[in-house]
């Protein structure tokens, strides 16, 4: 008996030491538990216990491979990709801002951070092209003066296209589109930033009449009644914002685009339930993006 | 073509970038004074422009004591060398990449060798022009170059910029080879009229004098910045948004180095005012060369103007300036649109050429037609600013660029206000530097760059307040007079010239 305990305990060391030699590398640092294990299985199941870990033994080793699978996979650069050099690094808009507003900052740098931000488009990047025409450093003045020139002579080459072909255009049918696109682009002007102050006045004052002119000629259009309320609300003319943000809704604006002004409109007239009201009636708002944290503040 | 006056040699030989008798402009007037304020000098000048179909005929008359003239045009010249199959010098091309290495480095300078004309002009002493165009050293250099630092993806366009840009530099070394000698050399920019000084200076042992109005290297940033033709053919993938396309820092490297140049040939490098004094010293110049000399005018020429007084401001604003983007007349215009909402009556007069940049007049105009002002805003042309004083309330200057502007001194000179942007010397002039000069107290109003509404606000106190622009008008009348007098300045440069002459 005590010669076949004996003999079975080696048996099972022996098998137990096999398997563990065989476990990957990760768990090397358990190996002593892991051999406690196996000889247990393999000391007090005789038969199962050995067959089960000979199993488990085959599979692993043969069949899974542990060892070539590495923690952190990449995925490589397609072959194009390297052709085309290294990605371009960039910088957020976030990183340019605060880089733009290091004065100490060597001017390479800065400089790059204005061009990174004027890669972009959009109000923000306007706003800062303006604060870096008043730098004091003349190269970054120059080059700040230099983009905000580019992206404003764009809109006014629209306004001066537009203007031109107005006058030789005959007929409402040729100076209805006319009129809507001089009516954005006017709109262009303020919502990028452009134009501010008394300029930004005049711009809404101009956009305006040319949306009410393509209104009058082109018929009803949801995107320019949604303009023409947005220019209300921009001049303080809530009810006439109202009128119009409605009117784009009764011919077929998508609520989702109109919601949020009518909010607005409720909002700067102090009228919070209304507010409310308006929010609940879109559910599916408070998961956009811009608008969606608003609705959340106001619906909790 | 025009019979230009001929000697053998002068005294002093002006070297003329884009200015002086054919294009307008206060550096022009300023080279038109000192001819006249030094009547006893022969001075010579050499006029370098880009193509000869560029300019009209001559706008200046030229003074009498004006003995030499002669023109350098950089491209679009007939001459060009037969195409032959040559191998090229080695060593010179192993001169040149030695050189191209330097680039890389922070300050470079030209080389020993190339400061010696026959290097330009030798096929056996260096690279010749037709060895720089037709070599295989010169096509193994240049494909060599592309492949190492270049990353735009056109060869073409890296080859006939790398042609463009270099090419000038043989038709320099050409003209400074065959131009008449003269005892001194002063040339008013540093570019290429710099490096042609620059290369006169280094072949015939004579010294050279730099007066720069403006900064070259940061004017021509403005229009290496603006310019269209400067093409950028790397795709989404390729462009790295952070950094300007490489064929514009290519050019703006290739000012620079032309500046160093000439900076460092220069026995005296004189600015209008400390700013850019700095400026230059940060660029290369050796601090002990550079010094100031600001500009003067004729007082008496303008003095008379004053006696048209006026009870109220008249309500003509003027921008006295050629119709180009350094300029920015488009905040002038914009401007105008803000003053106009509270002074309905307003005029804008904007007076100066229009032929240097054609496209950006257009865009003026169509501005002021957007803006719905195109009744009061009128591009007049070229005129005499005697004639426009009597009816101006204010000097407008919207530039984005100045050195330290005539004709801010001529409007002060009329007893006219200048509201100006605060750029190069203008808050200096506007508002004074030191303390006797402040003291005098305000000539106008100071605004950033590209801002129509401190544009208008200025103007609008001004305008607004007879009493203040009575005020702003005494004391511009006095500055100049006190500071900016022809006299100061020619007692300035009859040092400098007898120095270099001597």
């Amino acid at each position: 008996m005590l010669l076949f305990l004996v003999g079975h305990a080696i048996a099972s060391a022996c098998l137990s030491l096999l398997l563990t030699s065989a476990l990957p590398r990760r768990v090397e640092v358990r190996r002593r538990s892991c051999l406690a294990l196996f000889f247990s299985f393999s000391f007090f199941i005789p038969v199962l216990g050995g067959l089960g870990m000979l199993s488990a033994l085959i599979y692993f080793r043969f069949f899974q491979r542990f060892d070539e699978r590495t923690e952190f996979s990449s995925v490589p650069m397609s072959p194009f990709m390297h052709e085309a050099g290294a990605p371009a690094p960039g910088m957020g808009e976030g990183g340019a801002w605060s880089r733009l507003r290091a004065v100490n900052l060597p001017r390479q740098i800065r400089i790059k951070a204005l061009l990174a931000v004027s890669s972009g488009g959009g109000q923000n990047a306007s706003r800062l092209l303006q604060l870096a025409t008043s730098d004091n450093d003349d190269e970054i003045r120059l080059l700040a003066f230099n983009l905000s020139d580019r992206r404003e002579k764009v809109i006014s080459a629209s306004i001066s296209e537009s203007l031109a072909a107005l006058r030789s255009a005959k007929g409402t049918e040729e100076r209805a589109p006319l009129y809507r696109t001089l009516a954005f682009s006017y709109w262009e002007m303020i919502f990028n930033d452009l134009a501010t102050q008394d300029l930004a006045v005049f711009f809404s004052r101009q956009s305006l009449s040319y949306a009410r002119q393509a209104l009058e000629t082109g018929g009803n259009d949801a995107s320019l009644l949604v303009l023409t309320g947005r220019l209300h609300l921009l001049q303080g003319d809530f009810s006439e914002a109202e009128r119009a943000v409605t009117a784009a809704l009764e011919h077929g604006a998508h609520r989702d685009r109109v919601i949020p002004y009518l909010a607005e409109i409720a909002f700067r007239q102090k009228n919070y339930s209304g507010l409310k009201r308006f929010f609940e009636t879109d559910p599916l708002l408070r998961h956009k993006p811009g608008i969606g944290p608003v609705v959340k503040f106001w619906m909790g | 073509m025009e019979k230009f006056p001929k000697a053998d040699n002068v005294d002093i030989m002006l070297l003329l970038e884009g200015t002086f008798p054919y294009v307008r402009g206060g550096v022009s007037s300023w080279v038109n004074q000192i001819i006249r304020g030094f009547p006893d000098i022969r001075f010579g000048a050499v006029f370098i422009g880009s193509k000869r179909d560029d300019y009209g005929e001559l706008n200046y008359e030229l003074p009498s004591n004006l003995v030499h003239l002669e023109t350098c045009y950089l491209h679009g010249f007939d001459e060009k060398p037969l195409i032959k199959e040559m191998h090229g010098n080695r060593e010179a091309f192993d001169a040149v990449r030695q050189l191209h290495a330097t680039f890389q480095k922070p300050n470079p300078t030209l080389d020993d060798s190339l400061r010696n004309l026959n290097f330009f002009l030798d096929p056996v002493a260096g690279v010749d022009f037709q060895q720089f165009l037709h070599s295989r050293l010169s096509w193994q250099f240049i494909s060599q170059l592309y492949q190492q630092r270049c990353n735009d993806p056109s060869f073409v366009d890296y080859f006939w910029t790398v042609r463009n840009m270099h090419s000038p530099i043989w038709q320099l070394a050409e003209t400074a080879h065959n131009l008449i000698p003269a005892r001194l050399y002063h040339a008013v920019s540093t570019g290429y009229a710099g490096f042609l000084g620059a290369l006169l200076h280094y072949s015939n042992n004579q010294p050279l004098l730099l007066s720069e109005h403006g900064i070259y290297t940061k004017e021509r940033r403005i229009d290496i910045f603006h310019s269209d033709w400067i093409q950028d053919n790397r795709n989404a993938l390729q462009r790295d948004p952070t950094e300007i396309s490489y064929y514009r820092d290519l050019w703006m490297r290739f000012f620079e180095t032309l500046g160093r140049f000439c900076y460092g040939a220069s026995s005296t490098i004189v600015s209008l005012y400390e700013g850019a004094r700095i400026r230059q010293v940060d660029d290369g110049a050796a601090p002990e060369r550079a010094t100031v000399i600001p500009n003067g005018i004729d007082i008496a020429r303008y003095a008379p103007l004053r006696e048209a007084v006026h009870d109220t401001p008249p309500l003509v604003l003027t921008l006295l300036g050629r119709v180009v983007p350094i300029k920015d007349i488009k905040t002038f215009i914009r401007g105008l649109r803000i003053i106009a909402n509270a002074l309905p009556h307003v005029q804008g007069w904007v007076i100066g050429p229009e032929d240097e940049d054609p496209e950006y007049a257009a865009e003026c105009r169509a501005l002021a037609e957007s803006l719905e002002i195109q009744d009061q805003v009128h591009f007049m042309g070229f005129k005499d600013p005697i004639d426009i004083f009597p009816e101006t309330g204010l000097l407008v200057l919207s530039s984005v660029s100045e050195g330290l502007p005539l004709v801010i001194l001529e409007a002060f000179a009329a007893g006219v206000p200048v509201v100006a942007t605060d750029v190069g010397a203008c808050r200096q002039l506007v508002m004074g530097y030191g303390a006797e000069d402040e003291a005098i107290g305000s000539a106008g109003g100071i605004m950033g760059i590209n801002n129509p509404q401190a544009l208008a606000a200025e103007s609008l106190r001004l305008l607004n307040d007879p009493q203040q622009w009575k005020q702003a008008r005494q004391a511009a009348i006095t500055r100049v007079e006190r500071f900016y007098t022809y006299q100061q300045m020619f007692d300035r440069y009859d040092e400098l010239y007898k120095a270099g002459l001597a």
